[in-house]
Formats: C-alpha cells, sequence, structure tokens
C-alpha cells in the first residue's frame, strides 16, 4: 500500500516537473518573441531618425554657401553652383548622406532610367544632377522641394541678347543608409 | 476517510473533489482549460503581431515638403512680362499683381490673372502628380488677401482644385504668406491641401 503510494508521489512530481518545464519554455519563447519586436522596432526607430536628421540637413543645404542663390531666396539652390559641384568626391565626406543629387520638373514624372543626366555638355537642358553617390545598397532617398534658380541667356537677335535670372523647382535629393539587424549596409 | 468539512491541506481536499467528478466530465474540463490557453495565447500573439505590422507608411507627401514645394513655387519664373523681355515675372510678382491690378496683362496680351492661374496649376500638377490612381488623390490652393485687424474678411484672389477630397488618409497642407505691400502689414496668403489616400 506504501509502495503504491510512493509510486504515485514520484509520478505526481515527475509531472510537476514537466510542466514546469512547459511552463518555463513557453515563458521563455514568449520573451524571446517579445525581445525579437522590441529589437526590431529599435533599428526602425533609428532609421526614423536617420531619415529626420536628413530631411533637416537638406532643408538646410539649400541655404548652405555651396547651394544657396545669389538672391536673397530662402530654400533656393543655384544650379550653375550645383553643376560645378558635380563629382567632386570630396564633398561626399563633407555632408552626412550616402548620395546627393537634384531632380528638375522636367524629370518628377520620368523613371531613373529615362532622366538624362547633366554634364557641362548638356547643361541646362537635362533632368538630373548627380553631386556624388557612395553607392550604398541599403539606401533611402529623401527629398525636399526647392527654387532651382540660374542664369538664363535669351536672344534677340544675332547681335543683342539679354541674361536674366530664371528660376524652376527641382527636388533635392538625399539618400541615408537603412540600417538592418543583419549588420551595416553593403557597398553596391 | 477524509472529511470534507476539516480545513488544513486543501490540495489533498481538491484532488479528493476531483476524484467524486466523473472521468468524462473531468477531460471535459481540461479540454476546456486547454482551449482557453490557446485562445489567450493566440489573443496576446496577434496584439503583438498587430503592434509589429501595424505600422503603416502613406507614401504621399506631408506638411514640411507640401510647406516646401509652396515656398519654391513663389520664385517660379512665368513667361509673363509686364514691363519688358526679359523682365519675366515670379509667381510671387504675378500673385501681387493679380490683386493690385487684375485687369492688367503681360506684354503677350494674356491677363496676369489668368498667366496666374496657367503657371501655379502647372507647376502643381508636375510637383505633386494628382490623380486617383496615385498617393495623391486631390489638391487645392487658395490664394487670398488677408486684412491684418480683420482676418475673417478674407478677400479671394485665385482658387484652384483637382480631384476629390474623399477617403483621404491624410490631409497635408501649409501655408505661406507675402507682404500686401510695402506700407502694409496685410499679408496675401497661399494655402495648399492635398488629399493623400
Amino acid at each position: 500500500m506504501e509502495k503504491k503510494l510512493n509510486k504515485k508521489g514520484q509520478l505526481k512530481i515527475q509531472e510537476m516537473a514537466f510542466m514546469l518545464v512547459a511552463v518555463v519554455l513557453f515563458f521563455g519563447l514568449v520573451v524571446l518573441f517579445t525581445l525579437t519586436i522590441i529589437y526590431k522596432n529599435i533599428y526602425s526607430q533609428v532609421n526614423v531618425k536617420n531619415q529626420e536628421k536628413t530631411l533637416t540637413s537638406l532643408i538646410n543645404l539649400a541655404d548652405s554657401p555651396e547651394f544657396r542663390c545669389v538672391t536673397t531666396k530662402s530654400d533656393c539652390i543655384d544650379g550653375d553652383k550645383a553643376i560645378s559641384l558635380m563629382n567632386r568626391t570630396v564633398y561626399s565626406n563633407f555632408w552626412p548622406f550616402s548620395s546627393l543629387s537634384v531632380i528638375k520638373l522636367s524629370a518628377f514624372a520620368k523613371n531613373e532610367s529615362e532622366m538624362i543626366k547633366c554634364n557641362w555638355a548638356n547643361y541646362p537642358n537635362c533632368d538630373l544632377i548627380v553631386i556624388y553617390d557612395k553607392k550604398i545598397k541599403n539606401e533611402i532617398a529623401i527629398s525636399s522641394y526647392v527654387a532651382f534658380c540660374r542664369k538664363e541667356y535669351e536672344k534677340v537677335d544675332t547681335y543683342t541678347g539679354y541674361v536674366y535670372d530664371k528660376c524652376e523647382i527641382a527636388k533635392l535629393v538625399a539618400g541615408t543608409e537603412l540600417k538592418n539587424p543583419a549588420g551595416t549596409a553593403v557597398a553596391r | 476517510m477524509i472529511k470534507n468539512n476539516k480545513r488544513g491541506n486543501s490540495r489533498l481536499d481538491f484532488e479528493n473533489k476531483l476524484s467524486l467528478i466523473p472521468k468524462s466530465k473531468r477531460s471535459q474540463h481540461e479540454t476546456l482549460g486547454f482551449v482557453l490557453i490557446v485562445v489567450i495565447v493566440s489573443i496576446i500573439i496577434v496584439i503583438f503581431l498587430g503592434m509589429a505590422v501595424g505600422k503603416g507608411k502613406t507614401t504621399g507627401q506631408n506638411s514640411v515638403e507640401i510647406s516646401n514645394l509652396l515656398q519654391a513655387s513663389i520664385y517660379y519664373t512665368s513667361d509673363c512680362a509686364i514691363n519688358y523681355v526679359p523682365e519675366y515675372e515670379d509667381v510671387q510678382g504675378l500673385i501681387s499683381s493679380c490683386y493690385k491690378n487684375p485687369e492688367q496683362e503681360c506684354l503677350s496680351g494674356k491677363s496676369v490673372c489668368e498667366s496666374l492661374n496657367e503657371t501655379l496649376k502647372r507647376i502643381i500638377e508636375q510637383s505633386l502628380r494628382v490623380s486617383p490612381d496615385s498617393p495623391n488623390k486631390a489638391y487645392k490652393v487658395n490664394v487670398y488677401f488677408s486684412p491684418l485687424n480683420n482676418v475673417q474678411d478674407k478677400e479671394p484672389i485665385l482658387y484652384l482644385e483637382q480631384g476629390i477630397f474623399d477617403k483621404c488618409k491624410s490631409k497635408p497642407g501649409g501655408i505661406y504668406s507675402l507682404p500686401a505691400g510695402t506700407f502694409s502689414s496685410s499679408t496675401i496668403n497661399i494655402e495648399l491641401e492635398v488629399c493623400n489616400g
């Protein structure tokens, strides 16, 4: 009788041990799941903060001496200054962006492949001025509308012509690197 | 024999009570308990997933972009020269001329208000690409004179709209104020509102 009771007690202890293991495993999984979500959220918050930082820098960039229009217009970039900054690699370390370019109003409806890239030969009859591009794979583009002004020459006849300030709309586009849990972004 | 009214070893009491319940009913209770646990755990998982996935973003414009677009628009050079070529008016100048002298004409023969209407419409339609299939479903632009002493008494200068403001997920917008005159504190305001769907 006593032996039977002992065996029953052992069984009960075993049952309880299994139950405890199961409970610990279950809560372990729940904690793991929660931590994964929190960890992922931290990365997405970092990315959002970086994007906000890029947008703020971008808005101020239009008023920096490198881009600012000669006249006292705010949020206005000088197209002639922008084209002269093209392919100057030193600026890639100067501004906190992974890429920087200017898209003119004429290209707002075009895909990147359809845009005519600006160079000294085709300026100003082009769509896209690439100041620099670090070729980062995980990149998100942040843009801000700016006035894009330049000197335009209008011919009146064979001998005379006028130069005036012509302003249009453009988008100043800056790339920011996206952080992901697997590691930093890889070069393209 | 264990007395039921005896207090102290409650676990033993409980097990004794359990042994009194028929086996089929006990398994029913266990199944019900298991189902309850599964349901609670599922609800918790669904809430967590909802929190993780539900942070969707709209791809349309936000108010900062709209304000920047408005500010950039006022410098846009139109094809309207009032005095001589190449002194082409910018949108700012056209608004001012359209308010002060709506009858005034450009050298091309078009009225300044007509030129303002065309220029502003072109800028906004090309910049925002408004259509029922795009993130920007509709827009409205309101240009009006606002006297300093009476903000309610607005004097309309130009009103433009495209699309229908219906089922908008967000309505970003911006306002830009221009001085109405050199010695006046009254302003001319340009308001732009966009429907993001």
